[in-house]
């Protein structure tokens, strides 16, 4: 735990600002600067910070390891599951255009989106787990 | 066998995305023990996916997928023709072979916490080196050589339970083989630059209409050492030894049966399909590289193998050679109009990866049994494991290339285009490497068959069944296509002028 009462109250109050960042980042990022890897990054980050202020311990409370390592393999899931969702509906592998029929527009944006949060997901809990190994924290 | 119906045109992606979703869902839906079950019922529809597509390519012609729907050639492609999809069964067939074999070798080389993860290693890794097979678009096969390198380099580490070596041997394979990727990835950029595509094909085209320069010609240098490197070509075989006699024995039989043959096939993918130009690649020069470098892979190795102390460093020395073998084929193939050199260098990928990969099942027994697989340990072993024995030396009367193996097989269709093409003293050199390898064979024999047994208070009885059985089908197989070569050879021949057509 951080000595400083500054470092830990900022901290603590950033914790929540950064996720929501992270947050818009990711659903930002089909029509502007952002996606799932940056924002990926900025959510571990917070996380990085709460362990880094408070407890590594605290942290892995808040965010048990076994959470990590689900939601690490199912962000590639999501990705794989949207694709293959586009073939069960007719199109080509990743075809997001296919998923609304009547507004395949609307469809891509969609799909990318939910590509984006699987890559997001991904991201976000590969770095956590490369944190907490160079840590050498068994987990 | 058209079991999938409306859903065969996507074959191809199929089979990279059933490893893959299967890699993916082993940490979560497949803990501890029941790792493997998912393992090997992920690569029996990955073998079977992978047959299909093999059938339905001899029936109706190469495959084009272009993923997410994009036109081509500004989506990505995925391109199945013949050699692919003979390369993707090579994978996706032993890889079953072998995941069927781990079940038993991983249990004691593996430390128990990682066995969900090592099996999502293992199905990433025949996920990239089957994504690298059947892709039509040049980064994309960068990005799936990543995967797989990756990959491996962390299966090999986990052989550290067994011998802390292996770290090491992880490590000089990460460096060298980010090196040879890295280098791919700089041709890739190099021909990029000048042709303004990723897609095979159309690079092809391109590069066909506009004369060779300077970037060209270094793009040709980077893909010829980034290759020679994941290839294991000699001399840029230096972390192969290391890597193969240290990772954990399953690993071990994975890697030499697939991993150097999907660098032989990016190189054969390279030089005559995208860089198959009038001038190509495969100049005076290069050609002189390439099967000069061949030619002493194929001396050294073998040579280097009859003096190595352990089964698996001989068998790892003997890759080194039989690689040789294949780039000579392959160096050469356009010079050989009757295409044998080209079909002999494509049937040896086959043959070999089952003979070597058997081999290395085989020494994976021995040091499940005794801890080691060094001679001095082995003596007098051909009385005590008489069908681990026996299948070594079946393997090895094939890689002599002794008739009635498919060894023989290959070495023919591989001499006779050596000397239909003018090449008789590169033929002297094979005929060569044949003795060596007759030499190290008999070594084998001379240990396990005519020393007395060691006393040493191990338990020296035969190997369990589901260790024994793996490693005989593949050993068996390679006998099967020696003395009923006839549908090999002519799919071998298919796939052989398919790929020199593209250079003309």
């Amino acid at each position: 735990m951080s000595e400083s009462v500054v470092l830990r109250t900022v901290g603590g109050m950033l914790f929540p600002y950064i996720l929501v960042y992270g947050l818009y980042v990711q659903m930002h990022g089909e029509i502007g600067p952002g996606g799932g890897f940056q924002a990926g990054i900025l959510i571990a980050a917070a996380f990085i910070l709460h362990s880094l202020l408070f407890s590594p311990q605290g942290t892995d409370r808040l965010l048990p390891s076994r959470l990590v390592d689900i939601a690490m393999c199912s962000g590639v899931l999501l990705y794989i599951g949207t694709g293959v969702l586009c073939l069960l509906m007719g199109g080509y592998f990743l075809d997001y255009s296919v998923l609304i029929p009547s507004d395949p527009a609307y469809a891509e944006a969609l799909g990318m989106t939910l590509v984006e949060i699987g890559v997001g997901l991904t991201v976000a809990s590969v770095i956590l787990t490369m944190v907490r190994k160079i840590r050498g924290e068994a987990t | 066998m058209n079991f999938l119906g409306a859903w065969s045109h996507h074959l191809p992606v199929l089979l990279v995305l059933i490893p893959l979703i299967g890699a993916v869902l082993s940490p979560i839906v497949a803990r501890g023990s029941r790792g493997w079950a998912w393992a090997f019922l992920t690569m029996v529809a990955t073998a079977t996916v992978a047959l299909e597509l093999l059938l339905r390519i001899r029936s109706s012609g190469p495959i084009s997928y272009p993923l997410g729907g994009w036109n081509l050639p500004f989506g990505i492609e995925l391109y199945v023709d013949l050699l692919s999809a003979i390369i993707a069964l090579v994978v996706a067939g032993v890889g079953l072979v072998v995941t069927f074999y781990a079940r038993t070798s991983v249990r004691f080389e593996i430390p128990d916490d990682r066995f969900g993860f090592f099996w999502s290693l293992w199905l990433l890794a025949i996920t990239g080196l089957i994504g690298i097979v059947i892709t039509g678009d040049a980064f994309n096969l960068y990005v799936m050589l990543e995967i797989s390198s990756l990959t491996i380099y962390g299966l090999i580490a986990m052989g550290r339970m067994r011998d802390r070596r292996a770290l090491t041997a992880a490590f000089n394979y990460l460096i060298l083989g980010s090196i040879g990727a890295a280098f791919i990835l700089i041709a890739i950029g190099l021909l990029y630059s000048e042709t303004g595509t990723l897609n095979m094909a159309d690079l092809h085209r391109r590069l066909g209409a506009i004369e060779a320069n300077a970037t060209i010609r270094s793009a040709r240098a980077f893909l010829l050492a980034g290759l020679g490197l994941k290839m294991a070509l000699f001399p840029l075989h230096l972390w192969m030894p290391a890597a193969y006699s240290r990772a954990p024995s399953a690993v071990a039989g994975l890697l030499a049966a697939t991993a150097t043959k999907v660098g032989i096939y990016m190189a054969m993918r390279f030089f005559y399909t995208v860089l198959a130009t009038d001038e190509g690649i495969l100049t005076a020069p290069n050609v002189l590289i390439l099967s000069g470098c061949a030619g002493a892979a194929i001396v050294f190795g073998s040579a280097t193998a009859a003096r190595q102390r352990s089964l698996s460093l001989l068998l790892a020395f003997s890759s080194v050679a039989q690689i040789g073998y294949i780039v000579l084929g392959m160096a050469i193939g356009h010079s050989d109009p009757t295409g044998y050199a080209m079909t002999g260098s494509i049937l040896h990928i086959i043959s070999h990866a089952l003979m070597k990969g058997g081999l290395f099942l085989c020494a994976g027994i021995f040091i499940w049994r005794l801890g080691t697989n060094d001679f001095d340990q082995l003596a007098g072993i051909g009385r005590r494991m008489p069908w681990t024995s026996a299948a070594v030396v079946a393997g090895g009367l094939g890689l002599i290339g002794v008739p009635g193996t498919a060894g023989f097989i290959s070495k023919l269709f591989l001499l006779r285009g050596l000397f239909e093409s003018g090449h008789p003293l590169l033929a002297v050199l094979v005929l060569t490497g044949s003795v060596l390898a007759a030499i190290y064979t008999w070594r084998f024999v001379e240990i396990a068959y005519l020393k007395p047994p060691v006393e040493n208070g191990l338990d020296h009885s035969e190997a369990p069944l589901g260790m024994l059985i793996p490693a005989w089908i593949l050993i068996g197989a390679s006998l099967v296509i020696g003395f009923y070569p006839g549908p090999i050879i002519e799919i071998a021949s298919e796939a052989a002028s398919t790929l020199l057509g593209g250079s003309g």
